[in-house]
């Protein structure tokens, strides 16, 4: 058993369509489902159009999704204080209330289903044509209502569901409005400290610009700074008291809105659902604006990022000053550090990019995207334009900073080769589903879904072979993602097509630890 | 484009209903009693609300009644019928100099590039561009008509491809197209350059074609395309200049009907004038358009 | 003995930059027989892709050739103007370039650009070449060859468009075929497919070809011999068996070894310190010393020669001669 890791980006279900034309859908993501882990190398490999730069995209909210949740763990809301938590809060009462009505209606469609059956059954089924013609009209009728009994309970279930992403089993509770107030506050207070946090940000950059300059601070700053990390800590201390308070009340006056509600182990499942991390799909641009720090980019043509007529230096200045209250000073030493951390020289600060070569203009992208110690990095092809001597390099830098600055890659390739010595999970891509998921070491020694293994054979290796031509090749192209193939989207050029691969669509399944394939040659349910 | 026009005309009626002055009493006369304007306004149907109007309007474009001269009591439609033509006449003459001067004299500039020729054409192209046509056109008449006698002065009685045309409209055209030929010139340059650096370019010349069908060929249409574009917004600024360049050419065109019609309030014609020439530029887009997709196979299939 | 398709001599090619020349090909000689191929490995900046073009006569406004001699077929073609060239380029060698995407002509149909050469080279009618055309297409691979003819490059994909350039360019019959990175910009099965495809067509129609690419995985799947270029230098030369199993040169071996290998598992990606020389810098001896591990005073002082390692194994460096002379 894989020792369970932190997830740092979890995406369900996340989908992405681009509009065509009117009706006509372009299928770049399809269901993708993942976990990414704290400080991991994760690839991502396939061929063009296989939906690998759209999904970087996606997490970094670049794109917004079409559907499907994008969480990202690297902060908390009690950091944070997103809007759409707030307005959660404010809707727990109706969830709770809502579940209550669709389970009642449920249970009065029971007694209506219980006294039909009492009827059909007091009807014998030989008797007159009327009497069976009565008994099929009274069946169907029960089984309709039957039917929507079963819905109801489901949408009582999804009510819950709901709500127990923003308290857990709380949602269970009768003293609901109580803890919808906690909550509340506890929401406010977190509103709060992040607006002290701001001061604070703003009163310690003018403290450390006066420390960069070589000068004392002014005890007044000093002293402002300090009252604003006070407050933080006082409605931090606040948020918690109020979330503590409102957790004290778990299993305890539990209301019986359904079946399950007095079962421990739904309690414990509704607990779970209980969500910490930042929906990314549900944030305003301005909240998400501010996450981007946390969440960068560093893309295959970095000369195409750099403006010619700008100075390195004020590329990579730029990031502070958008991001950050650091005065003048504080911005230029920060990146002539910076320039250093990415293995350039410092006197490049006054360099123009076309003074750089291919590598060192893609340290200049690395630098800037780490500029604000982000914890979580899309690398799209960012090694594929260059030299495989420079991109040695590179990928040894990019090893460097990620264990000095605990980072989390994600990083987008169609060089397996580079995924195989750099990665540690590796994911493969085709039309916008993933077909396998595993272990780098694993998928590499050996693969299993039929498209990685076509793959793999399809790798120009840096070796002598005599029998080059007798090897087989994946025949035709990747069909269009507007109108994919259906079933499995690999079908129509899979060797070992079957038929159900024509009609049903694998789903991405665990079949070792660790290793997740879509394909139903792995499917165990067979 | 339907809705085009339609926004052209309620933008011009419109602008003509907020336009100050009476046309009632205008089509009434100075010595007019307020009893007779009145009549005048019940039977131009000035007193329905404006949208109505607007409507009586709009059906009336469609039988193509444009309405009255308040000057002549003539059918506007007949007036411009009459003069429309020369104003054609006298753009298509334009345009067409413009395309047989200005975009050889590109692929020349493109293809010698840095050269002397290249160095005197441009810098020539921007006197061409910057000089007025009124001006240009006076000296030309004074040049061609006054001094050597060789072209008339002005009036336009005969289209451009019979002989007394050709010798009418040679001039005020050459005045109308110099800033078009200029930048027909430069985006053909501009074009044909970057035409010239692409990579089928030189996969034709790999193939060992000869430099004629290498250009011809391969480059040249290519080069058109943004051309095209320009043509399009050109005659738009053709049919413009055509206005003052009638006034100095005494040519009866829509040009100068406009300029009369403003001089005299007569906000029909005014209207109906704006109306053609808007609805002119329209055409010429559309046929813009139309012809993009027969030299870019990419645009007509999408 | 297979008969020398093109035979290049002491090729000196230099760009002009702000009214000085500056050489980017350094006394590069070689030769390319029929029914083989030359790779000819190295990064960008290197001289690779100015070899072609100087062999085709393609070169940018600002390029001279200084000093040298290209001969095709045994005919001397440098210093030819273009339009004796022309009788050449296309009928004797052909070329295919790196972006499939954008070297066919957008507005002219497949038909046309298919067709246009072989007119003008092979003298045929229209329904001639129009018929050769497509047995071409057939050829490379393309299924619904006759209705391909009518389209636009638009209407294919990078793939196929690259099957195109090969038919336009393997249907006028050419002795040599210069592919400059031909499958860079595809992805990898379709690489594949193309690799082969070149194989097979040099083998049946007993072509010459010269190889240009950056990727030694790719050379190692359809060379037959190697050139391995470093900053205008030819470093070393030899077969491809000689080149990946048994290399000399540090720069070879530095090359090799930082290529991410997809069948090693306990790789480790090794770079190559330093940077590429830009063109305008001097360096005096030989051209990868700032670079090179096993650097001596004589290699900062003296250009190596090549000599000959093993038969047909060429390697310009002072290390390998010395250590086999003792």
């Amino acid at each position: 058993m894989l020792e369970h890791r932190p997830a740092l980006i979890e995406l369900n279900k996340l989908k992405k369509y681009f509009p065509v034309k009117r009706g006509v859908n372009l299928k770049a993501l399809e269901d993708v489902s993942l976990e990414i882990y704290e400080g991991e190398k994760f690839g991502v490999v396939g061929e063009s159009g296989c939906g690998k730069s759209t999904l970087g995209r996606v997490i970094l909210q670049l794109y917004r999704q079409t559907s499907g949740a994008c969480v990202y763990h690297g902060k908390n809301i009690e950091e944070v204080a997103p809007k759409y938590i707030g307005k959660e809060i404010d809707k727990l009462l109706e969830y709770q209330q809502k579940a209550d009505e669709y389970y009642k209606k449920s249970l009065e469609l029971d007694k209506k289903v219980e006294a039909l059956d009492e009827k059909i059954e007091a009807l014998s089924d030989h008797g007159t044509k009327q009497e069976v013609a009565k008994r099929r009209k009274l069946t169907q009728e029960r089984d309709k209502l039957a039917f929507q009994s079963k819905e109801h309970k489901k949408d009582a279930s999804r009510q819950l569901r709901e709500g127990s992403r923003t308290v857990g089993s709380l949602i269970l509770s009768a003293k609901l409005p109580e803890i919808q107030k906690l909550y509340k506050d506890a929401y406010d207070a977190t509103v709060h400290a992040g607006e002290y946090v701001k001061e604070y940000n703003r009163y310690h950059a003018e403290y450390a610009e006066a420390v960069t300059k070589g000068e004392t601070p002014s005890a007044e700053v000093e002293k402002l700074m300090k009252e604003a990390e006070e407050k933080v800590k006082k409605y931090r201390d606040k948020a918690l008291t109020c979330k503590a308070q409102a957790l004290s009340m778990r299993r305890q006056d539990i209301l019986p809105i359904t079946e399950r509600c007095l079962d421990e182990e739904y309690q414990r499942k509704l607990d779970h659902n209980y969500e910490t991390g930042i929906n990314l799909a549900k944030l305003t641009e301005k909240e998400m604006r501010s996450l981007r720090k946390d969440m960068q980019m560093i893309f295959q043509d970095p000369a195409a990022s750099l403006d010619p007529r700008k100075t390195v230096g004020k590329a990579i200045e730029e990031v502070f000053e958008i991001h950050t209250d650091y005065g003048k000073e504080m911005r230029r030493e920060s990146t002539m550090k910076l320039l250093e951390d990415v293995g350039l020289k410092r006197e490049q600060y006054y360099s123009y990019p076309h003074q750089l070569s291919g590598g060192q203009k893609q340290r200049v992208g690395i630098a800037r995207a780490i500029a604000l110690n982000p914890k979580f990095v899309v690398l799209d092809e960012s090694v594929s334009a260059l030299d495989v001597s420079v991109q040695a390099q590179i990928l040894q830098l990019l090893e460097e900073l990620k264990e000095k600055q605990n980072l989390t890659y994600f990083f987008i390739t169609h060089n397996l080769g580079v995924v195989k010595h750099f990665c540690d999970r590796v994911m493969v891509m085709y039309l916008g589903g993933v077909c396998e998921l595993a272990e780098s070491k694993e998928l590499f020694r050996q693969p299993l879904h039929p498209y990685t293994k076509s793959l793999l054979k399809a790798v120009p290796r840096p070796t002598v072979r005599d029998n080059y031509e007798e090897e087989t090749v994946l025949e035709g192209e990747v069909p269009s993602a507007i109108n994919p193939p259906k079933g499995c989207t690999f079908h129509t050029r899979c060797s070992e097509c079957m038929e159900i691969c024509k009609k049903v669509k694998p789903t991405l399944q665990q079949v070792e630890d660790g290793r997740f394939v879509a394909c139903h040659l792995y499917n165990k349910n067979k | 484009m339907v809705l085009l026009l339609l926004g052209m005309s309620f933008i011009v009626f419109a602008s003509l209903y907020i336009a100050p002055g009476d046309p009632a009493q205008m089509v009434a006369g100075v010595a007019a009693t307020e009893q007779d304007i009145e009549a005048v306004r019940i039977s131009l149907g000035l007193d329905k609300p404006f949208l109505v109007q607007y409507g009586i309007y709009l059906k009336n474009l469609l039988t193509l009644d444009l309405g009255m001269s308040y000057t002549t009591r003539q059918p506007i439609i007949q007036e411009i019928a009459v003069r429309l033509p020369f104003t054609i006449n006298l753009a298509v003459a334009a345009i067409l100099i413009a395309i047989v001067i200005g975009i050889p004299l590109g692929i020349l500039t493109a293809l010698k590039r840095d050269t002397i020729v290249d160095n005197v054409l441009t810098t020539s192209s921007l006197f061409a561009i910057s000089m007025p046509n009124f001006w240009l056109g006076t000296m030309l008449i004074l040049l061609f008509s006054v001094k050597l006698g060789l072209l008339p002065s002005g009036g336009m009685t005969h289209f451009f491809w019979t002989a007394t045309g050709f010798k009418q409209v040679i001039l005020p055209a050459f005045a109308l197209s110099t800033s078009t030929i200029a930048s027909f010139m430069r985006i053909g340059r501009s074009a044909m350059l970057d035409v010239l650096q692409s990579d089928y370019i030189r996969t034709a010349k790999s193939k060992g074609l000869s430099q004629k069908v290498v250009i011809f060929v391969h480059a040249l249409r290519n080069a058109l395309i943004p051309l095209l574009t320009q043509l399009g917004t050109s005659f738009g600024g053709l049919l413009g200049g055509a206005i003052v360049t009638e006034q100095v050419f005494v040519v009866n065109g829509l040009g100068t009907y406009l300029i009369n019609a403003i001089n005299s309030r007569n906000y029909p014609v005014v209207q109906s004038t704006v109306l053609v020439i808007a609805a002119m530029f329209i055409i010429i887009n559309l046929i813009v358009d139309i012809v993009y997709c027969l030299v870019d196979p990419r645009i007509s299939l999408e | 003995m297979a008969e020398k398709v093109l035979s290049v001599k002491n090729l000196i090619t230099a760009f002009r930059i702000d009214k000085k020349e500056y050489p980017v090909l350094r006394d590069i000689s070689f030769d390319i027989y029929e029914n083989e191929t030359v790779c000819m490995v190295g990064e960008s900046g290197c001289g690779k892709s100015v070899t072609t073009l100087s062999v085709m006569g393609l070169l940018p406004e600002n390029a001279v050739v200084q000093q040298g001699e290209v001969e095709l077929c045994g005919e001397v073609i440098s210093g030819k103007s273009q339009k004796e060239l022309n009788k050449v380029r296309g009928s004797k060698m052909g070329m295919i370039f790196q972006e499939p995407m954008t070297s066919l002509n957008p507005l002219l149909t497949i038909g046309h650009q298919l067709t246009e050469g072989l007119i003008r080279h092979k003298g045929m009618s229209k329904k001639e070449a129009y018929a050769t055309a497509v047995e071409y297409l057939e050829k490379v691979g393309i299924a619904n060859a006759e209705s391909r003819m009518k389209q636009y490059p638009f209407q294919l994909s990078g793939g196929l468009r690259q099957r195109v350039m090969i038919a336009m360019v393997m249907s006028m019959q050419p002795k040599l075929l210069i592919a400059d990175e031909p499958t860079t910009a595809l992805d990898v099965t379709i690489q594949k497919q193309v690799l082969i495809l070149l194989n097979k067509l040099k083998k049946t129609m007993n072509t010459g070809v010269l190889f240009i690419t950056h990727d030694l995985g790719v050379v190692a799947e359809i060379a037959d011999r190697v050139i391995v270029l470093y900053s205008g230098t030819k470093v070393e030369e030899g077969s491809a068996k000689q080149i990946f199993e048994n290399n000399m040169h540090p720069y070879t071996q530095g090359l090799l070894a930082a290529v991410p290998n997809v069948d090693k598992d306990d790789f480790e990606i090794k770079a190559i310190p330093g940077t590429f020389p830009a063109i305008t810098e001097t360096i005096i001896g030989c051209r990868f010393h700032p670079r090179c591990p096993y650097a001596t005073d004589r290699c900062r002082s003296e250009i190596p020669q090549a000599i000959e390692y093993e038969k047909g194994h060429f390697v310009a460096c002072h290390k390998v001669e010395e250590e086999n002379k003792c």
